[in-house]
C-alpha cells in the first residue's frame, strides 16, 4: 500500500451517489468518430443513391460531382456507394471477427491463469508455436488452405488472434488470484468455476475489452489486406481492400480510386484507437 | 482436551523454496502442537517467517498439511479436501481490508452470494440477516449496498468480519485484522472482537505480530520462531513470567510509549536465519545471548514450567528454560 | 536539544499544498497552514494517521510531488533558502548534502539490478569527486558504522538478496554518504518485524548522535517517536493540531486528537486500562469538515468548534495547540484518572 495513495484515499465515508465526471476526451472523439461511421454503415442505403455493385460502363473514372459525390470507378460503380457499403461489409466482419478469439481467448486466458499446472503449462505453448509465426503469414495461409471467403477469414483470424486476449488475461488473472477476496471465495468453498466467472473475470475483463477495441483495427487492416490480395471478402460485396487493390492500375491518373478507401481504414483505425483509450482511461478509474 | 475446540497434532507444512538450481522444501510450519479452547482467544504470535499465517491457512482450509493432524470438534479434520459444511463453521476475516473484498460487487451482493452458494438460509430470511450482523458489527445497513471502495480502511474490515460471522461459525481465524488499520481505528476492531466472543461464544484464533493488542484481547498465547512453537501459555503468565530468550527479545523490541520508560529499544543481535539454511539445534540460538554449545546440538523440546493457573499450562522450547532469570522486563510500575 | 539561538535549519512557513482532482478542474487542499521548525542536531517527529499529510509534507519538502499537487503558498527555509523558490540548481545541489530521506519500503526504494554496494558509492560520488577506490572505502566504512554485518559481501549483493532489515540499512547507508545535515524518515521501520525495528531505532538513534545531524521522523507510530524524538508535531487532516516536546505531549496532551490517539495506542505493560478509539473516521481529501476538522469526532466540541478558523496557538512552555477546549480536555483527564 503506497501511502501516498492512502493520503489521497478519495472515497467518501458515507454512501453517496457518485459524482457524475466527464468522460474522458478520447472516449468521446472516438466514440464519434466510429459512431458516424457505423451510423452510415447502418443507414447506408439511406445515405446513397446507387447501388454498389451496378456496372455502368458508361460512366466510368468520372470525378467528383454532384451526381456522384466523389466520382465513379474504372467499372462506373459510385465511390462513394462503394465506400459506405464496403464500410459495412469490413466493420461487420472484423466486429464478428473479434467476438470469438475474445471469448476462447479469455477464457483459456482465465483458467490457465487460475488453475496453473499442466493446463496452464499445455495453453501457453501451444501460443508459444502459433506465435513464433508472423501474424499475416499464418492469417495468409489458412485463408488460402481454406478457400476463399467470409468463414474462413474468421476461422483464420480465431485461430491466430486468440493468444493475446489469453495472455493478458492470464497476466491479470495471476496477479488478481491471490487477492484474498479470492481466497476467501475459496475458503467458502465456492466452486473453481464460480470463482473464476464471477470474482476473477470481472475484475480482469477490461483489460481484455480493451485490446479487443485495438484487435478490431487489426483485423479491419487484416481483412483489408486479405481483400489487396484477392484473399478476401468474395465479390460482388464492396470492400475496402478490393477497391485499394483494384484502384492500383490507376494510380497515376486517378489516385482517388486506391487513396479513398485507403483513408478511410485510416479515420476508422484512429476512432478505434481513440476510443479504446478512452475506454482504458474510464476502467481505470474505476 | 474434551472442552477443545481446535487441535493441531505435530502439524507439518512444508512448500518448495528454489535455491539457485535446487529445489529445497522448506517448512514453514514444523511440528506444531497446539489445540484451543471453545470460546477462547486464542493469540498465535510471530515475525515474519515465522508460520504464523501459514497455520492460519491451514485451519482454514487453504492449505494442506504435508505431516500431522488436526481435529475440529472431536472429528479430524482435513487441510484443502473440506466439505462445505466444515467450511461453514471455520471462518477467516483477513488482513487487508482492501483486498479482502471483491472491488466490483457490493456488500450485500457478496453476502447474498455466500447465502446462496451455502443454502443453509432460506431465501425470504436473507436480506434480514445481513441487516441483522451489520448490526452485530455496528455498520449502518445503507453501507449494504455500498462497494468497497467507497468505505473507509475500519468499516471495510468490519464488513469482512460479517462476512466471516455469516453463517454462525464456531471457530473465526483471524490473520492480523488490525494490522493494516490506523490505531484510531483498531481499538473498536479488537473491542469488537472481545463482544463477539462474549455475546455469540465464538472462539477466535488471533494471529498478530503486535504483542500488545494481543494482550489486551487473548486469554491464551503461543510464540513462533521460524516454524516452532517456542512458547505457550496464558497471556497473564506469558507476559509476566516469559521463558524463551526470543519471547523477552521481542517483549524487550516493543517501544514504549509513556513518558517515564525513555530508554531505548534494546534488540537482538542479528537477523532470523533463513528457512532453508537453518542452523543445528535451536533456531534462535545464533541470536540468543544464553546460546551454549547444547543449544547448538541439541534442538529444545516445550518443558512445562509452573504456571499461576491450577489447570494451565505454560511451556516454553528452552534448555534453560527454568533456569533463566526472573524476567525484569521494561514495565514501569504505575 | 540545545537552546540555540541561531536560526533553525528548517524553517516550515505556512505551507500550503493543493491537489487537483481528477477530472482537472477542481483543486482541493491537501495541506493547510503547516508552520513548524527544525533545529540543527535535533529530532523532530510528524505523526498522523493515514490522510493527515504527513507523508505529503515530506515530499513538498523535497520537492518530489507527483504530477497534480502543488504547493500553493507559504516557505520552506533551509538554512535561509527557499526551497519552494529556488532555482532547481539549489535544489538539486542541496540534496544529498543539505537534506536527504529515508523511505518506508526499501524494495522499491532501491535500485533492483544495481548491486547495493554500488549504489552506496553512487551516492557518495555524486557530492563528491572521490576516486572509486576512496568511495568504496568510504562505503565500506559507512556499512560498518551502519551494522551491516560482513560488509564485503554483502555490497555486492543485490536487494531481493538480502532480508528487509538489512535493505533498510543499506538506504540509510546510502542516505547518509555525504553526511547530510537534515534526514527525512518515511515511516523507515513500519514494514519491518519489530525486532528488526528495534535495530533500526538504535541505528537511527546511534547516528544521530554520532553525527549530529538532524531528523524529520513521519510517522504513525506515537511509541517510535517517544524513541527517537525531542519534540513532535502531530498533524490531522492536512494541519498541525499539536506541538511541543515529546514527554510533554504524550503526558498531558493539549487537543484531543492526541488525546485520543494515546488513549488508542495499545500498551504491552498495561492491562487494566481499556482501549479507547476514536469515534467516526478520518475525513478524506476533499471531505473534510467546515471548523475544526477533528470536532464530529470530538468529545468536547461545541459550536463554535463548527466553524471558523483554528491556527496553532501558543499555549505557554514552548506548546502549541489548535484546540480551543484545552481546559475542558485536562478536567476530563484529571476526572478519569487517566495517565
Amino acid at each position: 500500500m503506497s501511502d501516498l495513495e492512502l493520503d489521497f484515499d478519495l472515497t467518501p465515508s458515507v454512501v453517496r451517489k457518485r459524482q457524475l465526471r466527464r468522460p474522458p476526451t478520447t472516449l468521446i472523439v472516438g466514440g464519434s468518430i466510429i459512431g458516424v461511421i457505423i451510423v452510415l454503415a447502418i443507414f447506408a442505403p439511406l445515405v446513397t443513391s446507387y447501388n454498389p455493385t451496378t456496372i455502368n460502363l458508361l460512366q466510368t473514372l468520372q470525378g467528383p460531382s454532384a451526381a456522384h459525390w466523389l466520382g465513379t470507378d474504372q467499372l462506373g460503380r459510385d465511390i462513394w456507394t462503394r465506400l459506405v457499403y464496403g464500410a459495412r461489409t469490413d466493420l461487420s466482419v472484423a466486429f464478428i471477427a473479434v467476438l470469438a478469439p475474445f471469448a476462447i481467448g479469455t477464457v483459456l486466458g482465465a483458467f490457465a491463469g487460475y488453475l496453473g499446472g499442466w493446463l496452464d503449462n499445455v495453453i501457453m505453448r501451444v501460443a508459444d508455436v502459433v506465435v513464433a509465426f508472423p501474424f499475416y503469414v499464418l492469417v495468409i495461409l489458412l485463408v488460402f488452405l481454406l478457400g476463399p471467403g467470409t468463414s474462413s477469414i474468421y476461422i483464420a483470424i480465431t485461430v491466430v488472434s486468440w493468444i493475446s486476449y489469453a495472455r493478458i488475461i492470464r497476466g491479470s488473472t495471476l496477479v488478481v488470484k491471490n487477492q484474498e477476496y479470492v481466497l476467501a471465495a475459496q475458503l467458502e468453498g465456492f466452486s473453481t468455476l464460480r470463482i473464476i466467472l464471477r470474482h476473477i473475470l470481472p475484475n480482469v475483463i477490461s483489460q481484455a475489452i480493451v485490446f479487443a477495441m485495438a484487435d478490431i483495427v487489426n483485423d479491419i487492416l487484416a481483412i483489408v489486406t486479405l481483400g489487396y490480395l484477392g484473399l478476401g471478402i468474395p465479390p460482388p460485396a464492396p470492400d475496402w481492400g478490393e477497391m485499394m487493390a483494384s484502384g492500383q492500375q490507376f494510380l497515376t491518373t486517378h489516385w482517388e480510386l486506391s487513396t479513398i478507401p485507403g483513408i478511410a481504414v485510416v479515420i476508422t483505425g484512429l476512432g478505434l484507437s481513440l476510443f479504446g483509450d478512452g475506454l482504458n482511461e474510464l476502467m481505470g478509474r474505476n | 482436551m474434551s472442552d477443545s475446540i481446535l487441535e493441531l497434532n505435530d502439524v507439518t507444512v512444508s512448500f518448495m523454496a528454489r535455491r539457485g538450481k535446487t529445489k529445497t522444501p522448506i517448512h514453514a510450519a514444523d511440528h506444531v502442537t497446539l489445540f484451543v479452547r471453545r470460546g477462547e482467544i486464542f493469540g498465535l504470535v510471530g515475525e515474519s517467517g515465522s508460520g504464523k499465517s501459514t497455520l492460519a491457512r491451514l485451519v482454514v482450509g487453504l492449505n494442506s498439511a504435508a505431516g500431522g493432524s488436526m481435529v475440529f470438534d472431536g472429528e479430524p479434520l482435513a487441510g484443502r479436501k473440506r466439505s462445505r459444511s466444515l467450511r461453514q463453521r471455520i471462518q477467516m476475516v483477513f488482513q487487508d481490508p482492501y483486498s479482502s473484498l471483491d472491488p466490483r460487487m457490493t456488500v450485500r451482493q457478496q453476502l447474498m452470494e455466500i447465502l446462496r452458494v451455502h443454502d443453509s438460509v432460506p431465501s425470504s430470511e436473507r436480506d434480514a440477516l445481513c441487516e441483522t450482523i451489520f448490526r452485530r458489527v455496528e455498520l449502518p445497513s445503507s453501507l449494504l449496498d455500498a462497494r468497497p471502495r467507497q468505505m473507509s480502511g475500519g468499516q471495510r474490515q468490519r464488513v469482512a468480519i460479517a462476512r466471516a460471522l455469516l453463517l454462525s461459525p464456531e471457530l473465526l481465524v483471524a490473520d492480523e485484522p488490525v494490522s493494516a488499520l490506523d490505531v484510531s481505528v483498531q481499538a473498536g476492531i479488537i473491542k469488537l472482537f472481545a463482544d463477539l466472543r462474549s455475546r455469540l461464544g465464538v472462539t477466535i484464533f488471533f494471529i498478530a505480530h503486535d504483542l500488545a493488542v494481543v494482550r489486551h484481547l487473548c486469554d491464551r498465547v503461543a510464540v513462533m520462531y521460524m516454524g516452532k512453537i517456542v512458547e505457550e501459555g496464558t497471556t497473564s503468565d506469558l507476559f509476566s513470567n516469559p521463558r524463551h530468550p526470543y519471547t523477552r527479545a521481542l517483549l524487550d523490541s516493543i517501544p514504549r510509549l509513556h513518558p517515564d520508560a525513555h530508554e531505548l529499544v534494546s534488540a537482538p543481535e542479528g537477523e532470523p536465519p533463513s528457512l532453508t539454511r537453518l542452523p543445528s539445534g535451536c533456531r534462535f540460538r545464533s541470536r540468543c545471548p544464553f546460546a551454549t554449545e547444547k543449544c547448538a546440538n541439541e534442538e529444545p523440546e516445550l518443558i512445562e514450567i509452573s504456571s499461576s493457573a491450577p489447570d494451565a499450562s505454560h511451556q516454553a522450547a528452552c534448555h534453560y528454560a527454568n533456569e533463566l532469570e526472573a524476567y525484569v522486563g521494561r514495565s514501569v510500575a504505575r | 536539544m540545545t537552546t540555540s539561538s541561531t536560526a533553525p535549519l528548517l524553517e516550515v512557513e505556512n505551507l500550503c499544498v493543493e491537489v487537483t482532482v481528477v477530472g482537472g478542474k477542481k483543486t482541493e487542499p491537501a495541506l493547510r497552514d503547516v508552520s513548524f521548525s527544525v533545529a540543527a542536531g535535533e529530532a523532530v517527529g510528524l505523526v498522523g494517521e493515514s490522510g493527515s499529510g504527513k507523508s505529503l509534507t515530506l515530499r513538498t519538502l523535497l520537492g518530489i510531488l507527483p504530477a497534480g499537487i502543488k504547493a500553493t503558498s507559504g516557505r520552506v527555509l533551509f538554512e535561509g533558502v527557499d526551497l519552494l523558490k529556488a532555482p532547481k540548481r539549489t535544489v538539486n545541489a542541496l540534496r544529498g548534502t543539505g537534506i536527504t530521506m529515508i523511505f518506508q519500503e526499501p524494495m522499491t526504494s532501491l535500485n533492483p539490478i544495481a548491486k547495493v554496494g554500488e549504489q552506496i558509492i553512487d551516492a557518495a560520488r555524486a557530492k563528491h569527486s572521490w576516486s572509486k577506490a576512496d568511495a568504496r572505502d568510504h562505503a565500506l566504512r559507512l556499512a560498518k558504522q551502519m551494522g551491516i554485518p560482513d560488509p564485503e559481501n554483502v555490497l555486492s549483493l543485490y536487494p531481493h538478496e538480502l532480508s528487509g532489515g538489512l535493505r533498510q540499512r543499506v538506504m540509510i547507508a546510502a542516505a547518509l554518504a555525504c553526511q547530510p545535515k537534515l534526514v527525512l524518515c518515511d515511516e523507515p521501520t513500519t514494514a519491518l518485524d519489530v525486532t528488526i525495528q528495534a535495530q533500526i531505532i538504535q541505528l537511527l538513534a546511534k547516528l544521530k548522535d554520532e553525527l549530529g545531524m538532524s531528523m524529520l521522523y513521519v510517522t504513525h507510530d506515537l511509541a517510535v517517536v517517544a524513541q527517537l524524538c525531542q519534540r513532535l508535531e502531530v498533524m490531522y487532516a492536512g494541519s498541525i493540531v499539536e506541538s511541543g516536546s515529546v514527554a510533554e505531549v504524550f503526558r498531558k496532551p493539549n487537543h484531543p486528537y492526541t488525546q485520543g490517539l494515546v488513549n488508542a495506542t495499545p500498551d504491552v505493560d498495561d492491562v487494566v486500562t481499556d482501549l479507547a478509539g476514536i469515534r467516526g473516521n478520518a475525513p478524506t481529501l476533499g471531505n473534510w469538515p467546515e471548523g475544526c476538522a477533528f470536532h464530529p469526532r470530538c468529545d468536547y466540541a461545541s459550536d463554535e468548534c463548527r466553524s471558523g478558523e483554528f491556527p496553532l496557538q501558543d499555549v505557554g512552555e514552548g506548546r502549541k495547540s489548535a484546540c480551543i477546549h484545552i481546559d475542558a480536555l485536562h478536567r476530563a483527564i484529571e476526572n478519569a484518572g487517566v495517565r
